[in-house]
């Protein structure tokens, strides 16, 4: 008989050909970073706590994969959580979470970096710690098992989740990696323990070790003070910043997948941050100031990693793309080059004007394509609160000219639940919802209209407030109000002229509100977390995978009123889980945005006129840049 | 134009990937290794390529064929060393020849599939745990027999296929200690090994422990003009 290849992988062939997509869990892929493990010092796993076609498609991780591979001494692996079909068998013959590259169990690896994109993704780390046989709370903990460290968006506030890590990483993971990796390789050299070497390690700039933090709590229930227990320790952690985006670690042979992902393509990360200051959007403020990548490092990085992964689809990554100062210069290139190589660019949501329909008429098939607007809220009124710099006038002026290229088709997005919302500002959204298609019979003649109709597709999510936006000291509306506010979207958009071009769309209301309770939650929510996965739930995201109950058990069980941490109002002056993190942007700041979106003024964009909201501390970026 | 037909290899960790990903994967091969591929016309152009049948998730491979229209080459050897310069080791062009005008594309003309099937050490079935001689005699009279029906599922439900005739070998291979079996691997008419090895076993009273197959895929063969089977890869020329 032939002999079949003697490959290792941690799975056995039984286990492979019986689960779903075994390609999750087998490596091997184009441009996978192997190293031999007697060569390296450090061996860190690198984990997306969801499943592979979205672990894989996130461009953060694999900014570190490569950066981390570039340092002779330490070899990166993957890790993704283990699909339902697979996590059950692996509990059954207790086989324990491996990394992708080397099949090797977590366990024994010197890091476990989990990455914390959403707050739905917190039962999927206990499922992750669980499968590798790592105990799930820190503290128990002990020095053989690996350092549990944390980054990416949700550990702005880590506090909810605190229990369950060694270690935060704040900020932008390019910067402090190599410093934290040879503090460790000291240490472990010096034969000291775990606890040491964490005590050093957060002393260097952006780390958060939660164990030396203490919090204590007033009689209503908010936060008397936070302070370090060890001394020597910041009392304030301040966000890492990359400093210059044209000269830093980018993946140019980004791993390959087998199986389709949810981003099958090169992705090209334009600039960091956004000018906008739209009051209820975190990221927009979490990675100020806004700095861009040199245009001419760019059309390199375009050109190497379609040639080094062979994707078929290039797609530009930033929070608001329209602002790149080089875009045109970006996409005339991309165009050229792009249709030598018969490889297509999906184009992120441009601001629709003139310019960007013209690159969407040439880099898409307008039958197919959709014209997307986000005013987030119904009415200029509403628009000022927030502060989004979107007018009618923008909408109307940018349909008009897309209906008469050809387009026949509209998404719109807005939130329910804004602060100071009124019926009138919902009746708002089925009003220009209207106006659009209006504008459509009004301007395409009878005989030019493909199927004769226009179709607005209205989405409405529901707002949830977020740490270090002007809106944290916002109530969160009830589920009630939320469902309300969702049926009079409908009720009001059913009586609309035509309200027959218009298809309306809510999401589900329960996950909002969890999501505000972990959002601006503290470290009295973590036992809820372990208990609600105890229970058996992870894979939250995944609707079918959610169940509510369990977490409205779990917070009565530990007498958690979870209107504390969304419908209260709070006070100015409250101290927050997450004040003891600088962003670069200061209370200061968003309290007084908080109060001016109460008096419903604007806020001049960055390119605008500097605010001062304290993100030129970096000494970078726009902050710099004349205007 | 020049159409081009490759046969391929598929081992290791690489056989747990599946048809369709496999395509998708040489399509990415061939950008990487920037080689002059023909695309078809259109308003989303994609490559001519088209593969031959489809092999089983979990079978190894030296027998994988894929045609493709270049618009040039540089000469055959040249095309397979970048084809394998930007392909996993598990996947590797073994040959590439330049087909004649006029032979059928790669899955139309599929033929038939050799194989090798054996047991994982633990799981061999009673009736197959006896003398090389003796098996060959079950065998025998396996293919004695006056009709063998195949159940296959189609589209359009289950049907019942006669495939005494398509069984074009059928032996144990005693030094090997497997079977060696070609089969006729035609569009419509495919039939899997362990489909085979189920009909086998059960003519024997006995049955399959799951799982229990190693299968090998050693070729796979069209027809030439005189009805033999010829493994496709000596339909073409090399330059």
């Amino acid at each position: 008989m032939h002999n079949f290849w003697n490959t290792k992988l941690a799975l056995s062939d039984d286990i492979l050909m019986k689960i779903e997509k075994p390609e999750r869990y087998i490596g091997h892929e184009v441009n996978a970073v192997t190293k031999d493990p007697d060569s390296v010092r450090v061996r860190f796993a690198m984990c997306f706590p969801d499943v592979y076609e979205i672990g894989m498609s996130h461009l953060g991780i694999q900014i570190l994969y490569d950066m981390f591979n570039t340092f002779e001494d330490c070899w990166c692996e993957r890790v993704y959580a283990p699909w339902t079909d697979l996590d059950k068998i692996m509990r059954e013959q207790n086989i324990p979470l491996f990394a992708l590259e080397s099949q090797d169990p977590i366990k024994d690896f010197d890091f476990l970096g989990i990455t914390i994109q959403y707050e739905m993704c917190y039962t999927n780390i206990l499922q992750v710690l669980d499968l590798a046989q790592v105990p799930l709370l820190a503290k128990d903990r002990t020095d053989g098992c690996p350092i549990v460290i944390g980054g990416g968006p949700c550990t702005y506030n880590p506090e909810p989740i605190a229990d369950f890590f060694d270690m935060f990483y704040i900020g932008e993971g390019e910067t402090r990696y190599r410093e934290l990796l040879d503090l460790y390789e000291e240490y472990k050299d010096a034969g000291k323990t775990r606890d040491d070497f964490l005590k050093a390690a957060a002393k260097i700039p952006g780390m958060y070790v939660p164990k030396f933090y203490e919090t204590t709590y007033n009689e209503d229930g908010t936060i008397k003070s936070f302070k370090p227990t060890v001394e020597g320790l910041p009392e304030n952690i301040i966000k890492e910043v990359v400093k210059d985006m044209s000269n830093t670690y980018y993946p140019l042979s980004p791993v390959v997948p087998y199986i389709k992902c949810t981003q099958d393509r090169v992705v090209l990360e334009i600039m960091r941050g956004c000018i906008r200051g739209c009051r209820f959007c975190q990221a927009g403020e979490l990675y100020r100031p806004v700095r861009e990548r040199d245009v001419e490092v760019l059309k390199k990085y375009a050109v190497e990693m379609l040639k080094n992964t062979g994707h078929e689809e290039i797609s530009l990554s930033s929070l608001s793309s329209s602002d790149y100062s080089k875009l045109p210069e970006l996409l005339d290139f991309l165009i050229q080059e792009c249709s030598k190589k018969h490889v297509n660019i999906t184009l992120p949501s441009l601001r629709i004007d003139a310019f960007s329909l013209d690159v969407m008429s040439k880099v898409q098939d307008i039958k197919k394509t959709s014209l997307t607007f986000a005013p987030e809220a119904g009415t200029q009124r509403l628009r000022n609160v927030i502060n989004k710099g979107l007018t009618v006038e923008n909408i109307i002026d940018g349909s008009t000219e897309a209906f008469l290229g050809g387009w026949n088709k509209v998404k719109l997005y807005f939130m329910l639940g804004h602060p100071f919302e009124t019926n009138e500002d919902i009746r708002g959204i089925a009003e220009l919802s209207n106006q659009i298609a209006a504008t459509f019979f009004d301007v395409v003649p009878k005989e030019k209209r493909v199927n004769g109709k226009i179709q607005i597709t209205v989405s409405t999510s529901f707002f949830v407030p977020k740490p270090f936006t002007a809106f944290q000291w916002a109530p969160q509306n009830t589920k009630e109000q939320f469902i309300e506010k969702a049926y009079y979207c409908r009720g009001a958009i059913t009586e609309q002229l035509n309200q027959k071009s218009i298809k309306y769309n809510w999401h589900d209301a329960d996950l909002s509100v969890l999501e505000g309770i972990l959002a601006r939650g503290d470290r009295r929510i973590a036992p809820v977390i372990l208990d609600v996965y105890k229970k058996g739930s992870f894979f939250e995201s995944w609707t079918e995978y959610y169940k509510h109950d369990r977490w409205l058990d779990s917070f009565a069980e530990h007498g958690i009123d979870t209107d504390f941490y969304t419908s209260r109002p709070r006070n100015d002056d409250e101290i927050f889980p997450w004040d003891f993190i600088s962003c670069g942007v200061n209370k200061k700041f968003l309290l007084n945005e908080w109060h001016k979106a109460q008096r419903e003024e604007i806020t001049p964009n960055c390119s605008q006129k500097c605010s001062g909201c304290g993100g030129a501390q970096f000494g970078v970026g726009i902050c710099f840049a004349g205007r | 134009m020049i159409d081009i037909r490759v046969r391929f290899s598929k081992h290791g960790a690489i056989r747990y990937i599946g048809h369709l990903d496999v395509m998708r994967y040489f399509q990415k091969v061939m950008r990487r290794a920037e080689v002059d591929i023909a695309y078809t016309n259109g308003f989303s152009p994609h490559q001519v390529m088209t593969f031959a049948q489809p092999l089983g998730v979990g079978i190894e491979s030296d027998g994988e064929y894929m045609d493709i229209r270049m618009n040039s080459i540089e000469s055959c050897e040249a095309l397979k060393n970048s084809i394998n310069a930007h392909s996993v080791p598990e996947i590797q062009a073994l040959s590439v020849k330049i087909l004649p005008e006029g032979s059928g594309n790669a899955m139309a003309s599929v033929a038939a599939a050799e194989y090798e099937i054996g047991f994982k050490h633990d799981r061999i079935p009673d009736c197959f745990k006896d003398s090389g001689a003796k098996i060959n005699d079950k065998l025998k009279s396996f293919l004695a027999q006056d009709e063998i029906i195949l159940v296959k599922e189609g589209k359009a439900g289950p049907r019942n296929v006669d495939i005494k005739d398509r069984i074009f070998e059928l032996e144990w291979d005693e030094k090997e200690d497997c079977i060696h079996a070609v089969l006729d691997a035609s569009s419509g008419y495919n039939i899997k090994p362990i489909s085979l090895m189920e009909l086998i076993t059960a003519f024997l009273n006995d049955s399959l422990y799951e799982n229990s197959l190693m299968i090998y895929r050693v070729d796979t063969y069209t027809r030439d003009d005189n009805g033999e089977l010829l493994s496709m890869d000596l339909v073409g020329h090399a330059d």
